[in-house]
């Protein structure tokens, strides 16, 4: 509405100058001129404000969209499968969420408003032109046509360079994303300067990419700037014949080509309007390409609750699954683990132990088979439900940046401060975030205080202990921690476990032993399962890792020798 | 007080918007100065931005001729009545079209060329740079608002570059080019249209004001909210498993609801000032409609200078308005280019003295003197003084968080001791140039980081011209080739983002072998086999053993298999050396040693029960 007013007072302008001049300066109505120049102020200033108006109110939708869409992604983001986020590198996500959403609101907020305009500029004015004389007008516009035509094939031509502009603009900020993460690697090897190369080598790329979509662009803006001079000298030369002929007065004629100059520049500027059109598309495809992901892991319509009172009885029926459908890392997987049991994964690194865990609280969805939970398929259960029944201890804990006390209490925000330090100390925390700087409120994570390895360890496991699961999982959990803590943290486990099924993947003996139950896993199968001592009776397998690794110290010192 | 709830509200904010900026430098806050500091970045382009400038030129006389050409078509042609004259004209006319379009064309394509160029520049300048920092910095700063640093302020950066110098050129050309026109005809009648210039500087003023602080905040903002993406990305799988999406959502719409109204505030000043501008211009044409209508009436203008004129007017506020509108993409720019001098200004603590050598072969003694050192106020190393034999294995033992890792980092130089001497043969590590101490060492710190690329890619980072073979050799030697091999593409696989296609243990197999690569000297091993599985760290011992003779190495690790075969053990406790001597000689000892043993023994024993 604004722009139309808007649009009208624009157009007002030119028309009040020509009356002054028509009718004032030819000496008919002198007395008109004070009143045409209030006018003029007076539309002038109602343009004034009807721009504030429209500028306020585009950059507040464009605006708006911009939030909207960012917040969609991200809360798609949020919803999106664990195998979405091991293909899709962070910074990858970062650029579509930041630099794409940008290129398109800058269309929304500035482009599509003087697209708008000019369009409307161009009905406006080719009305006026009709009226005048008709046939030239028909002339003039032949060059409508072409324009279109070049408009369409230049966007066909422009769109895919720009989505591979837009690509490798990502694949800058992936690249400088992960460097910066990764810094201590970086310097450890001494490789700044070749890591600059590396970069540089991604930001040469989007260079030349983004001169093949300049030269494209450059081409069609300038042929589209140079098809209304066309337009304009073959009125002025039919134009002018028809008026030496007598069919068209002078002033006509003058009219007529004053209005056509109208035009020159809104054809011009749709040129460089549909460029940016072209570019906002190329963004909000990569941006709708993130909302259009399906999540791999949805939640039943009508989840089954899982039973309040159950224990935490973990069962995996014939569950075969791959991270890549073709490339099956557990094969025909069968484990019953009764509730409150404690049992012992061990294995070969890559065998699977990780695996096998990540399904129970559905991080990913088997090809066959199931897994159920307290007789429950966790495919039928609320994804939450399944999640909260299920407290895992990572092997490479993350911490996010906020205080000590925040990220123990992360599954469970509401929990008070004392169940924060009471899980804190028995995962035998509590004594060195005392001695943090400012204990519990120590803000650590990317942004505060860096705790070594095994403090991090501690407080990812502090973190599951206050979540209280059915089912815990400690898949390596104390692996960088020194021996003496682990004694420490094993005996606070004892407690711990009392309740709940717990699963531990270890290659320490002195966290496997807790476990009542040892199950061994080789190249994704289960190779065998029992206590210790039928194990060790039973299979060459974990005889061999026994006393590889388990062997007391003096039995090491004797086999040396 | 004790029932308090957690998790909300606390300094920073879990996922929450990083408003804090005290620890970015703000060397310099006049964009003028910034500005300055840009120029030097196009001097290698002279040529082309000369070519540039003179293209600028020919498009817009050429976009000028076109009103100049059609005054003498209807003069000379058609009030002549000559059709030939007619034609004549409109062949020039279009002839000069034709011209406007090739030098616009150039014009387009070079002007991007070099902005874009001097983007790349700056853009490799300030990477490297980035790398160039010490790691306290990038401790201190969140990778998000790095990573803003190199893109979105950039981008800023890039649209006043690429768009808006055209514009300034063009219609600065423009402006100059009418005003000497008008000046021309009717001094007097110029001086007229001219007094809207010191209202149209106290607008610029106000608006400058105003938008330099809502910009440098649109800035910030931004940078917050990638931050918080990027840690919620990093972070997705600890969010999901806790259920806690609907929390890192509300936190990062704060984010992005104060980027929004930041936003907002730019576009309310820049929304008072462009109509105001519009404003003015309609004030000027009222001002000149009435003196020179007056003038006319009075038979003191002619009638066609005052057309000619009005003609005029609106080539004169048209520049006017385009070179405000470019003074919002200015203001953005400023406060973009303040961040990136701001990060670039940042002194590289650690730097190679000027008369840093290069190191000799060495033969590997590592000494440490009185070493004390700390990441804040408090020491996390105090006075450590110590000597490695050269090709001796020393193991480094002792409770997390004693400094043991932080040791290794001294011994490495990723950090230089607050007092206290490292030095490799007697050579202080400060006095080394940097890349000569990397290449003879090699390190596996304890959080293996991969970088997405081929296994092989990773395996040769330290050491890019490494064949294939090499990689190979290297796999072997930790036990990884089995496994390499067997993926899809062998050790051409891409591992994906921080490794994430391969397991924990695996990834660590894959650190380890790049640490061998470039053939160290000097190796440290923190924890690199603690998510390895008994029978390949046990393969992987085997091999150190072969691969340690004559190197030195330093070695963290809890399991007593690895300890055991060190030739001295080091016990760290609280940031020194409680204890040292060979196992048999602390055992004797019966210290803090002889205790860890005791509970090693007693877990071995428990499986035996
Ligand atoms: N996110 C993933 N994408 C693809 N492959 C994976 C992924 N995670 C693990 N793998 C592969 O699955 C196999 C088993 O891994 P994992 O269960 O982590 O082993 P581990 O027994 O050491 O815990 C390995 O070969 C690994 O390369
Ligand atoms: N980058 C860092 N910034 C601040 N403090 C740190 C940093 N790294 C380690 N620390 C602290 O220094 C102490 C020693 O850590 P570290 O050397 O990693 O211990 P560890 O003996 O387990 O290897 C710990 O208290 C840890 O919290
Ligand atoms: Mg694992």
């Amino acid at each position: 509405m604004a722009a139309l007013v808007l649009m009208a007072c624009t157009i007002t302008l030119p028309y009040l100058t020509r009356r002054v001049i028509d009718d004032v300066l030819n000496g008919q109505q002198q007395d008109a001129l004070l009143p045409l120049v209030i006018a003029v102020i007076v539309v002038g200033v109602v343009r004034a404000i009807f721009a504030l108006m429209r500028r306020i109110m585009a950059g507040y939708v464009s605006l708006a969209v911009e939030f909207d869409l960012r917040d969609m992604v991200f809360a798609h983001l949020q919803r999106l499968s664990f195998g979405y986020f091991d293909r899709m590198p962070v910074g990858q996500l970062m650029s579509r969420a930041t630099s794409d959403l940008q290129t398109v609101r800058f269309f929304l907020g500035y482009g599509l408003i003087f697209l708008f305009m000019h369009v409307f500029t161009l009905v406006f004015v080719t009305v006026v032109l009709l009226l005048i004389n008709v046939p030239l007008t028909i002339l003039a516009l032949l060059m409508g046509p072409a324009l279109a035509l070049v408009a369409v094939r230049s966007s066909k031509r422009t769109h895919p360079v720009l989505v591979d502009v837009q690509q490798k603009e990502a694949d800058v900020t992936q690249t400088a994303e992960e460097s910066i993460a990764g810094i201590r690697v970086v310097k450890a090897f001494g490789q700044e300067v070749a890591q600059a190369d590396r970069f540089s080598v991604r930001a040469s790329a989007e260079f030349s990419r983004s001169m093949d979509a300049a030269r494209l662009q450059s081409f069609y803006q300038s042929l589209m700037g140079f098809l209304p001079v066309v337009g304009v000298s073959v009125v002025i030369a039919v134009g002018g014949v028809l008026t030496i002929n007598g069919v068209l007065t002078l002033g006509e004629f003058v009219q007529f080509y004053l209005y056509l100059s109208l035009l020159v520049f809104p054809f011009r500027s749709i040129g460089m309007l549909i460029g940016n059109a072209q570019r906002a598309a190329a963004s909000g495809q990569r941006v709708f390409e993130i909302l259009d992901t399906e999540p791999e892991i949805v939640e039943p319509a009508v989840p089954v609750p899982l039973p309040a009172d159950g224990g935490g009885a973990v069962h995996i029926e014939g569950v075969t699954f791959g991270y890549d459908p073709d490339r099956p890392v557990l094969r025909d997987i069968n484990l019953d683990i009764p509730a409150g049991r404690v049992v012992a994964i061990i294995g070969a690194t890559g065998s699977g132990k990780s695996t096998i865990t990540q399904l129970i609280p559905r991080f990913y969805d088997p090809q066959h088979g199931r897994v159920l939970l307290d007789g429950v398929d966790v495919r039928d259960a609320a994804l939450d439900d399944v999640r909260r029944a299920v407290g895992m201890v990572g092997q490479e804990p993350f911490l996010f940046s906020d205080t000590v006390r925040a990220n123990i209490a992360f599954g469970r925000p509401e929990a008070t401060d004392e169940e924060v330090f009471l899980a804190a100390r028995r995962a035998q925390a509590d004594s060195f975030i005392r001695a943090l700087p400012e204990g519990y409120d120590t803000v650590v994570g990317e942004r505060g205080f860096t705790l070594s390895g095994g403090q991090r360890q501690r407080i990812a496991i502090a973190r599951a202990f206050l979540v209280d699961p059915r089912v815990l999982v400690l898949d390596e959990a104390t692996a960088s921690v020194d021996a003496s803590t682990e004694r420490e943290i094993s005996r606070a486990l004892q407690q711990v476990m009392e309740g709940r099924t717990t699963i531990i993947i270890a290659h320490r003996l002195s966290t496997i032993s807790l476990a009542d139950e040892i199950v061994l896993v080789d190249d994704g199968r289960i190779a065998d399962r029992g206590t210790h001592d039928d194990l060790f009776a039973r299979s060459p397998l974990y005889r061999e890792i026994h006393d590889q690794g388990l062997a007391r110290p003096d039995e090491l010192v004797a086999r040396d020798a | 007080m004790s029932s308090r709830p957690v998790g909300h509200g606390h300094a920073g904010g879990m996922l929450g918007p990083v408003r804090d900026e005290e620890d970015e430098p703000r060397p310099n806050t006049r964009p003028k100065r910034n500005f300055r500091r840009l120029i030097p970045y196009f001097r290698p382009y002279r040529t082309r931005v000369t070519w540039t400038i003179v293209l600028m030129l020919v498009v817009t006389a050429a976009g000028l001729a076109g009103p100049a050409l059609a005054q003498v078509a209807i003069d000379d042609g058609i009030q002549q009545g000559s059709i030939p004259a007619l034609v004549t004209i409109v062949g020039i006319f279009v002839v000069i079209g034709l011209i406007g379009w090739i030098a616009g064309y150039w014009q387009s394509y070079l002007s991007s060329w070099v902005g874009e160029r001097v983007l790349l520049d700056l853009r490799r300048q300030l990477f490297r740079h980035m790398m160039r920092l010490e790691l306290g910095h990038h401790e201190r700063t969140p990778t998000g608002r790095s990573v803003s640093r190199l893109t979105s302020d950039i981008e800023a950066i890039n649209q006043l570059v690429v768009e808006g110098a055209t514009s300034l050129v063009i219609n600065g050309l423009t402006l100059i080019g009418v005003i000497i026109i008008l000046l021309a005809y009717d001094w007097k009648l110029a001086l007229a249209a001219f007094a809207i210039f010191p209202i149209l500087a106290l607008g610029t003023w106000w608006f400058r004001v105003r938008a330099t602080a809502a910009y440098r905040l649109t800035r910030e903002r931004v940078a917050s909210v990638l931050t918080v993406l990027q840690e919620n990305l990093s972070g997705i799988r600890v969010v999901q498993a806790h259920g806690r999406q609907e929390e890192a959502r509300r936190r990062f719409r704060e984010a992005n609801a104060d980027y929004r109204s930041a936003n907002m505030s730019t576009i309310t000043v820049s929304g008072i000032y462009f109509p105001g501008v519009e404003l003015l211009a309609a004030l000027g044409t009222a001002l000149i409609l009435w003196y020179g209508g007056n003038r006319v009436l009075n038979s003191d203008l002619s009638v066609g200078v005052m057309v000619a004129f009005i003609g005029y007017l609106s080539s004169f506020f048209d520049p006017i308005q385009q070179l405000s509108q470019l003074y919002n993409t200015f203001q953005s720019a400023m406060a973009a280019l303040e961040k990136i001098f701001g990060v670039l200004e940042t002194d590289p603590r650690i730097s190679d003295r000027t008369e840093a050598v290069d190191l000799p072969d060495i033969a590997g003694r590592v000494r440490l003197e009185h070493v004390s050192f700390g990441y804040g106020r408090e020491y996390v190393i105090r006075d450590v003084t110590l000597d490695i034999e050269p090709g001796s294995t020393v193991a480094l033992v002792g409770a997390t968080g004693a400094g043991k890792s932080t040791l290794a980092k001294l011994i490495a130089r990723l950090y230089d001791p607050d007092e206290g001497v490292v030095s490799i043969d007697g050579i202080d590590l400060r006095d080394v140039r940097e890349e000569s101490l990397r290449s003879e060492m090699g390190i596996v710190p304890q959080e293996g980081h991969l970088f997405s690329g081929t296994i092989a890619d990773n395996v040769r980072f330290a050491h890019p011209l490494a064949t294939d073979d090499d990689v190979r050799r290297a796999l072997d030697a930790v036990g990884a080739l089995e496994f390499v091999d067997a993926l899809p593409d062998g050790m051409h696989t891409d591992v994906q983002e921080r490794g994430a296609r391969l397991s924990a243990g695996q990834r660590q197999l894959i650190c380890f072998a790049r640490a061998l690569v470039p053939d160290p000297r000097l190796i440290i091993l923190d924890e690199a086999t603690s998510s390895i599985d008994i029978g390949t760290e046990r393969r992987i011992e085997e091999a150190l053993d072969r691969l340690l003779v004559g190197r030195t190495a330093v070695v963290i690790a809890h399991r007593l298999s690895t300890i055991r075969r060190a030739d001295r053990i080091l016990v760290v406790d609280d940031g020194r050396i409680a204890e040292q001597g060979s196992h048999d000689e602390l055992m004797r000892a019966g210290g803090q040693y002889a205790g860890l043993y005791a509970d090693w023994e007693q877990a071995a024993g428990a499986a035996h029960e």
